[in-house]
């Protein structure tokens, strides 16, 4: 698996869509067939975040109580469960997910640091009172997260938008996995193809959030882009090969068609779109079936690499405040 | 429709015959704010059961809802904190303006003979313009699972990758 000729073998079971069957990634597979007994596991929080007019983006932080058998987690979900809030509120919402035993984050460490709640949870809600069907209120992680017992998660919750759009949020979050019981976990498993053994624990999920737009104030969310304006950003380079598998953007077709994007491998010098292409016809948004919209084929971005996206606003109005893209994938890191 | 992970097969693999089974219980909510109705169960079934999916006949997402299954008794809820958070219903089952109106589980769930699911559920809080779900049932798809090979399957048999 060291170049773009392989194939990118446990990346052929890609897209975010729970779909008929949570089909299931050989990592997760070669995990799980080490115990006996496997039982449904949810987890859920309720949250409340509220954020005043004007203050900058507030902080919270919560923690998974510890467990005494190890945990396979798939899948993630949010619900908007007060009727009076609407279902588009969650928009605003950022998470990261830190394993505390090993310092292992799921959002890449950058100017935000945080990932859209969206890109990784199915969503169901309200809006304007009545209740919201969104097609898929489960999503499936680019990778299944091995828990081992003992061990906690962390989550770093923050409101990333402007002021008024977001006055209070009540949600639960859901994490949705397997309860492993009946065996231990093995240090390495055998992937199917060339990839090899591999130690368990080294396939973590990943999420890469950039701002479109450029910040106009000290306020750190307050990200805008002109109409007619370009602007160039970057996902920062990381330590580990990614296999970058979808793309969400936190703007719906009605205001991102004539948002166009430009992307390239800078470490590679490889433009994956030679003219610009309009955002939704690479990158998925809330009300799709699979919102992180899956690449044609995972794409390996080499450690010390980055990625670049220009994007231009062809619309009359500046874009949405704080509108994000966010690349998922997997972080693929033997310690 | 369903994807079947090894441990499934080997499951299925312990009986000879699979038959489709799809069992409603009401929950009997009577449209009151947040009340906790007594739990509900799934029908006692003669064979052992493998579950596979969940729908709901109505639209509400503050519904919340918690499962054990008894006889084994396994938690699928698994918050531990002091004061367990129960988990929306639209994670565990489907409507039909989704794209899956009969939303799986993430790994099926099997079930000996005789045993039950035991469901607890909580109704949506108050609101002006939809009100609190009355009545409401849930429906599971699973598969019975007759003429058992070598005793069919049970928790302790292991399982082998």
């Amino acid at each position: 698996m060291s170049d773009y000729r392989t194939s990118i073998v446990t990346g052929d079971f890609v897209g975010s869509a729970w779909n008929a069957s949570p089909t299931w990634t050989p990592y997760a597979e070669a995990i799980a067939s080490n115990y006996t007994i496997q039982v449904p596991w949810y987890w859920s929080t309720f949250e409340s975040l509220s954020r005043a007019s004007g203050a900058p983006p507030p902080r919270f932080t919560n923690t998974m109580r510890p467990f005494l058998y190890d945990v396979l987690i798939v899948g993630a979900s949010i619900t908007a469960v007060n009727p009076a809030q609407t279902i588009t509120f969650l928009d605003n919402i950022y998470l990261n997910i830190t394993h505390r035993e090993t310092g292992l984050r799921w959002a890449t460490a950058n100017e935000i640091g945080y990932f859209h709640i969206l890109s990784l949870c199915g969503s169901d809600g309200f809006f304007g009172g009545f209740p919201v069907g969104r097609p898929m209120p489960i999503m499936r992680l680019p990778e299944a997260f091995f828990l081992p017992k003992g061990t906690q998660l962390q989550f770093d919750w923050t409101l990333y938008a402007p002021p008024l759009q977001a006055p209070v949020i009540d949600f639960i979050f859901t994490l949705i996995g397997i309860h492993l019981t009946g065996g231990s976990a093995p240090d390495f498993i055998t992937l199917p193809g060339d990839a090899g053994s591999i130690r368990v624990g080294s396939r973590v999920p990943w999420f890469s959030t950039i701002p479109i737009g450029d910040l106009t104030s000290s306020n750190q969310s307050s990200f805008v882009l002109q109409p007619g304006a370009e602007v160039t950003r970057f996902w920062p380079p990381e330590d580990c090969n990614i296999e970058i598998h979808g793309a969400y953007i936190n703007l719906l077709p009605n205001n991102s068609t004539l948002i166009t994007m430009k992307l390239t491998d800078m470490g590679e010098q490889k433009f994956w779109t030679p003219s610009r292409s309009p955002a939704p016809s690479f990158i998925g948004y809330e009300t799709m079936v699979d919102p992180a919209f899956p690449l044609t084929k995972p794409y390996l971005l080499k450690h010390g690499h980055r990625l670049r996206l220009v994007s231009l606003n062809n619309t009359t109005a500046p874009l949405a405040p704080a509108s994000t893209v966010t690349l998922t994938g997997v972080r693929r890191c033997q310690f | 429709m369903y994807f079947f992970t090894k441990y499934v097969y080997q499951i299925l693999d312990r009986y000879m015959t699979h038959l489709e089974l799809i069992d409603t219980i009401p929950i009997g909510f009577t449209g009151v704010a947040s009340e906790r109705p007594a739990p509900v169960f799934t029908n006692q079934i003669s064979e052992d059961v493998l579950y596979f999916a969940a729908a709901i006949d109505f639209l509400n997402p503050a519904v919340l809802i918690r499962i054990r299954s008894v006889s084994p008794q396994y938690e699928w809820m698994s918050n531990d904190d002091p004061l367990p958070q129960d988990t929306p219903i639209n994670a565990i089952a489907g409507f039909t303006s989704q794209v899956m109106p009969i939303l799986p589980l993430v790994q099926p769930f099997f079930l000996k003979a005789q045993g039950r699911l035991q469901m607890s559920f909580t109704n949506s809080p108050a609101n002006a313009v939809n009100a609190p779900v009355v009545g409401g049932l849930l429906t599971w798809r699973a598969l019975r699972l007759t003429n058992a090979i070598s005793g069919g399957w049970d928790y302790s048999l292991g399982f082998t990758a």
